[in-house]
C-alpha cells in the first residue's frame, strides 16, 4: 500500500467499508476501480481464503476497503459465507457496498436483503448497467431505492462510470442504519420470531447482534446461532420456545425452514423486479451468443479437446515465453555477481562478507526474480480466462473426470501447471472457490514433477539406464501423478471427513470481453505479492543455506567440512535403507531443498570436482541402478523446494500447512525410496 | 407417505429431456445442498429448462434467463417431472 503523504493524512478521517456481492457481480472489478494499486492481498485469519484490502480517498475521508468473498447468501454453510457474515456482524464496518449485477437483479437483491437484516449501513452499487441497457432492461432506480430504503447507484465498474456518485453517496450512507426489510412470512413464523426477540431482549446478546435476525437464525436452526445462545443464561427458555414452535412451523411451512425463508424472499423480489424493471422487446443477444458458444465449449466432443489445447498453449506460453526472460535474469545476475566480485576483490571487504553478499543475498534475489516472469504470464492468462467467463466452464468440462475424485474440475489447471513449476501452480489455486479444494490442490501440487527435477532424472537415467531413459523419466512423472490422485482421496477423508464426492452448482455467466486494465492489474498484484511474501522467505532461506554451506569460515562451499557437510554425514545412515547412505547424497538432497536442479550441481562438485564426465563416471561407483532409481524417487517426492514451501505459506496464510507439506512429502519420499530399494533387492 | 401416483414421470435432472420445461419436485440431499440450491433460485416447484446434458455428465439448466451449471453428482439428486403448465 502506498502511504499517503504525512502532512495530508492528519486531516483525513478514516472510514472502514466492506464490499460484498455475489460471485460474477463484478465485485472485484469495483474493488480494483476504487483502489487501483493501493491494495494488499493476504488471507483471512486461519483459512485459505484470499483477503483483499485497499484504500481510496474521497473528500476528507481515507476509506479502507475490504473485499469480502463472493457469496450468494449469509447462511454460513461455506467458509466464504462465514467470513462475510462474521465480518459484517463483528467488525462493525462504517458501511457496506453491495454489488448487484443489473442483468441478474433477483439474485443480487437476495443478498442485499440478507445484509439489510444485519442492520449495517448499506449502499447498493448496481453494476453492469451498460449490459442491462444493451439487453433492453430499464430499471427504475428511484423505485428500487424506495423499496430497499438505502441508496442505489447505477455503475459500470470496468469503465469507471458512476464511481464518483458512488463515493459521494457512500459518505451519506455512513452511520445510517437501514430500515429492516419486510419479507412476508407466515404469521405463525412471525409470532415465534417475536417470542424469541422478547426473550432475547434481556440477554447480553441484545447489544451484539440484531435480535430479529438472530431469532430468525434460531428458528432455521442455524448451528452457529444455536452455539451462540447456548452459553446464554436464557438458553433453557429459548430452547423451550423452539421446541414448542418448530414442529408446528415445519408441519405447515415445510421441513426446511431456511429454504422456506429464501423462497419467500425470492417471491418478494420477483414481484419487485416485475415492478421496477421494464423489459423492452429486444433480442437478448448476449444470452443467445453465450448459449451458442457454450454448445461447443461445454460439449465433450469439442469442449474437452479444446480445453486440452487451451491448457497446452497456456503451459507452453507460460514457461516457453518466460524462459528467455528467466535466462536473462539469471545471466544478468551472474554478470553482476562477477562484476561485484572483481570490484570487491581490490577492497578491504573480507572474503566471507563478499561471499555472503554475492553467494547468499544476491543469488537469493536472483532466484526470487526468476520466478516473476512465469508468474506474470500465467496470471495474465488466468485473468483472461476468468474475465471472459471461460474459467467457469472449465469446472463444467472437467467435471466428469474430477467428479470421481471429488474435487472441482478447476483443480485440474493448477495441477497441470505444476509440471512447469510448482510455485505459480500453487498461486493459481486462487481460482478455486471451495476452500477445501484449494487446500487439497495446494498440498498435492508438489507431487507434480516440475521442470527443475528433470535434469536430475536425465543425468541418472543416462548413466544407469542407457537406451531406456524416456521410460525411466516417464515412470517418475506417472508415479507423481498416481501419488497425487491417491493423496487427494486420502486428504479428503482425513482432513475433511468427506465420504461422498461433493458436486458443484454454479452460475455460468455470459461471455464478456475482458478489460486489459483488469488483467494487467491482476498480473501486477500477483507478482508483487510473490516478491513481497514468498520472496522474503526465499531470500532468508538462501542466506541460511549459504551460512550452512560456508561455515565454519574457510571451508569449501558445501564441502564435507562445512556445517552442511556435517549434517549430511549425520543424515547418511538414515538414508542407508534406501540404498544411498553416504554423505554426498545427503548433502545434495539438502541443497536440492533450495532448488531441485541443484542436486546435480552439488553431486558434481562433491563427487567429481565439477566435471560432467567425471560425475557420470563417479556416479557409477556410488550408485547401483536400483539405488539410483530409489534416489530419483526420493528427489521427486521429498520436501518441495524452498520457493514452493514459501508459496504454500503465502497462499494458505499459515506455516502450519507448509510444515505439514514438508513432513508429509519427506516421509512419503523416504518411505517409497526405501520401499523401491528393499523390494528391488529382493526381486532383482 | 406421499402420494406416489403424482410422481410417475419423476426422474433425476441428469436424465431429464433437453429443451422442455421441467419442474423440480424434490431435492434429495442434506441441508447444505438444499440451501445452496435455494440461493440459486432452485426450489421444489421451480420450473427450469435443460439446455445441455451429456450422458453421465454435468447439466446446464436455464432458470428464467440465468444459466446454471449443475455437476454430475448434484444432477442425480434433483428430481424433476415434465411441467405441463409451461409447455
Amino acid at each position: 500500500m502506498k502511504p499517503i503523504p504525512k502532512g495530508k493524512s492528519q486531516r483525513l478521517r478514516v472510514l472502514r467499508v466492506a464490499i460484498a456481492g455475489t460471485p460474477n457481480s463484478g465485485k472485484t472489478t469495483l474493488f480494483n476501480t476504487l483502489t487501483g494499486t493501493h491494495q494488499e492481498t493476504g488471507n483471512w485469519p486461519g483459512v485459505t481464503v484470499e483477503k483483499k484490502e485497499g484504500v481510496f480517498t474521497v473528500q476528507d475521508y481515507r476509506v479502507q476497503v475490504v473485499d469480502l468473498p463472493g457469496v450468494y447468501g449469509l447462511s454460513a454453510y461455506t467458509t466464504d459465507e462465514q467470513i462475510a457474515r462474521d465480518y459484517l456482524l463483528h467488525e462493525h464496518p462504517d458501511a457496506v457496498i453491495v454489488v448487484v449485477d443489473a442483468t441478474n437483479l433477483t439474485q443480487g437483491l437476495l443478498l442485499v436483503l440478507q445484509i439489510l437484516q444485519l442492520r449495517v449501513p448499506t449502499i447498493v452499487a448496481l453494476n453492469m448497467m451498460d449490459q442491462a441497457e444493451q439487453e433492453g432492461l430499464e430499471i427504475n432506480i428511484a423505485e428500487l431505492e424506495r423499496f430497499l430504503g438505502v441508496p442505489v447507484v447505477p455503475i459500470v465498474a470496468v469503465k469507471g462510470r458512476g464511481i464518483r456518485q458512488l463515493k459521494e453517496r457512500l459518505l451519506e450512507t455512513v452511520g445510517r442504519v437501514p430500515p429492516e426489510p419486510r419479507i412476508p412470512v407466515d404469521p405463525r413464523f412471525e409470532e415465534a420470531q417475536r417470542r424469541l426477540v422478547r426473550l432475547l431482549q434481556e440477554s447480553p446478546l441484545a447489544r451484539e447482534v440484531p435480535l430479529a435476525w438472530l431469532a430468525q437464525r434460531l428458528l432455521v436452526e442455524d448451528p452457529w446461532a444455536l452455539a451462540l445462545v447456548q452459553k446464554d443464561p436464557l438458553y433453557p427458555q429459548i430452547r423451550r420456545v423452539l421446541n414448542e414452535t418448530l414442529p408446528q412451523l415445519r408441519h405447515h411451512l415445510g421441513a426446511d425452514l431456511e429454504v422456506y425463508l429464501v423462497e419467500q424472499a425470492y417471491a418478494l423480489l420477483h414481484g419487485l423486479v416485475q415492478r421496477v424493471v421494464r423489459r423492452r422487446a429486444t433480442l437478448r443477444k448476449r444470452l443467445v451468443f453465450t448459449q451458442k458458444v457454450d454448445r461447443v465449449l461445454l460439449s465433450p466432443w469439442f469442449g474437452l479437446p479444446l480445453f486440452a489445447v487451451v491448457m497446452a498453449l497456456t503451459f507452453e506460453a507460460t514457461f516457453q515465453l518466460s524462459a528467455p526472460l528467466v535466462d536473462l535474469i539469471a545471466h544478468g545476475f551472474d554478470l553482476l555477481a562477477q562484476l561485484l566480485r572483481d570490484l570487491l576483490a581490490g577492497t578491504p571487504v573480507p572474503a566471507w562478507l563478499t561471499s555472503l553478499l554475492l553467494d547468499g543475498v544476491l543469488s537469493g534475489v536472483a532466484s526470487v526474480l526468476t520466478f516473476v516472469p512465469p508468474i506474470f504470464l500465467l496470471f495474465g492468462f488466468i485473468a483472461f480466462f476468468e474475465n471472459t467467463g471461460y474459467m467457469a466452464r472449465v469446472a463444467f468440462v472437467m467435471d466428469r473426470f474430477m467428479h470421481a475424485l471429488g474435487i472441482s474440475g478447476k483443480s485440474f489447471i493448477p495441477m497441470v501447471l505444476g509440471f512447469g513449476c510448482n510455485v505459480p501452480a500453487i498461486m493459481a489455486t486462487r481460482t478455486l472457490e471451495s476452500e477445501k479444494d484449494r487446500l487439497i490442490t495446494i498440498l498435492v501440487i508438489p507431487l507434480m514433477s516440475c521442470s527443475a527435477r528433470l535434469p536430475v532424472y536425465v543425468l541418472f537415467a543416462s548413466v544407469f539406464f542407457p537406451g531406456r531413459e524416456p521410460l525411466v523419466v516417464l515412470s517418475l512423472y506417472f508415479l507423481g501423478i498416481a501419488l497425487a490422485l491417491i493423496l487427494i482421496k486420502v486428504l479428503q477423508r482425513v482432513m475433511f471427513h468427506q465420504r461422498e464426492p461433493e458436486s458443484f452448482v454454479m452460475e455460468l455467466p455470459p461471455y464478456r470481453m475482458p478489460y486489459l486494465r483488469n488483467i494487467l492489474l491482476y498480473m501486477w498484484m500477483r507478482g508483487r505479492v510473490f516478491v513481497k511474501n514468498a520472496g522474503t522467505i526465499i531470500l532468508v532461506a538462501s542466506v541460511v543455506l549459504w551460512a550452512l554451506a560456508s561455515l565454519p569460515p574457510g571451508v569449501e562451499y558445501a564441502g564435507p567440512r562445512s556445517v552442511l557437510g556435517w549434517i549430511g554425514r549425520m543424515l547418511a545412515p538414515l538414508l542407508k535403507p534406501a540404498g544411498f547412505g553416504f554423505a554426498e547424497a545427503a548433502i545434495a538432497l539438502l541443497t536440492g531443498v533450495m532448488a531441485k536442479e541443484l542436486v546435480v550441481g552439488t553431486l558434481g562438485t562433491l563427487l567429481a570436482g565439477g566435471s560432467v564426465e567425471g560425475l557420470q563416471h563417479a556416479l557409477g561407483q556410488y550408485f547401483t541402478p536400483l539405488s539410483a532409481y530409489a534416489f530419483l524417487v526420493m528427489t521427486l517426492i521429498y520436501v518441495p523446494c524452498i520457493a514452493t514451501v514459501a508459496v504454500i505459506k503465502q497462499e494458505t496464510g499459515s506455516w502450519k500447512w507448509a510444515a505439514v507439506e514438508v513432513a508429509m512429502t519427506f516421509s512419503l519420499g523416504y518411505f517409497l525410496a526405501v520401499l523401491v530399494y528393499q523390494v528391488g533387492r529382493l526381486v532383482l | 407417505m406421499r402420494k406416489t401416483t403424482v410422481f410417475t414421470d419423476l426422474k433425476p435432472l441428469a436424465l431429464a429431456p433437453i429443451g422442455r420445461p421441467v419442474r423440480i419436485v424434490e431435492i434429495v440431499g442434506g441441508r447444505g445442498l438444499r440451501n445452496r440450491l435455494a440461493h440459486m433460485g432452485l426450489f421444489p416447484g421451480t420450473v427450469v429448462v435443460v439446455e445441455l446434458r451429456e450422458a453421465h455428465g454435468p447439466v446446464v439448466i436455464n432458470r428464467g434467463g440465468t444459466r446454471i451449471g449443475v455437476g454430475t453428482g448434484m444432477a442425480r439428486k434433483i428430481l424433476v417431472q415434465p411441467d405441463e403448465t409451461h409447455s
